[in-house]
């Protein structure tokens, strides 16, 4: 999937991706979720957000 | 921006692979018993109990007809009138835990409770959540957790 293009974002706490993210997934906290800390994320991309669970 | 809103535990669960630090160790799905005795609301307990065995140790859980888990049989509820129906006897809402939790953690839960064993169920409500999935039972943790820890 991501060597398709996709960007798999983790949107948990720094400390919780630390422990245990999906495979090739960055860190952008949903905190700090905003147009400067998703800057470099390329505009053309499949971006694909995921937090912990769907409940 | 695709939302993958079964999120991490989604991706676990099917065992796909993940990094970090607490990566690859064991989850409740890995120990969890299937095949547990399971009943419906309307059912009476004479019935059931016959069918499960109804010692203070048995335990039944209840389930609508989609699987959805309602409550659960277990310790006195089987000393009621053999007529009764079993959602009027059944502890509501018992304690579930996901399949993806990690045992390391669950079993916090069932030594601060204290509980003897813990009702596992599917995620989210709008993708079938709730759905009984097994039970897992605090021996067989307990049981790993020791294991894991001698060999490592």
């Amino acid at each position: 999937m991501t060597a398709d293009g996709a960007v798999l974002i983790d949107t948990l706490s720094e400390r919780e991706y630390a422990e245990e993210h999906i495979a090739g997934a960055v860190n952008i906290p949903l905190k700090k979720l905003d147009a400067r800390t998703t800057s470099h994320l390329a505009r053309d991309a499949l971006l694909i957000v995921y937090c912990y669970d769907p409940a | 921006v695709h939302d993958y809103a079964g999120g991490k535990e989604d991706w676990a669960v099917h065992g796909l692979p993940l990094e970090g630090k607490t990566a690859g160790r064991r989850r409740a799905m890995d120990l969890m018993v299937e095949d547990v005795p399971r009943c419906g609301p309307q059912e009476r307990l004479g019935a059931v109990r016959e069918r499960v065995g109804g010692t203070p140790n048995e335990m039944c859980v209840v389930v609508d007809d989609g699987g959805v888990v309602l409550g659960r049989l277990s310790g006195s509820a089987w000393e009621s009138e053999a007529a009764s129906a079993v959602e009027d006897v059944m502890e509501l809402g018992p304690p579930t835990t996901r399949p993806g939790d990690l045992l390391h953690e669950v079993v916090e839960r069932l030594r601060k409770a204290p509980m003897e064993s813990i009702v596992v169920t599917s995620y989210g409500v709008e993708m079938g959540g709730g759905r009984l999935l097994g039970v897992l039972f605090r021996d067989d943790v307990e049981r790993v957790l020791a294991e894991t820890e001698r060999n490592s």
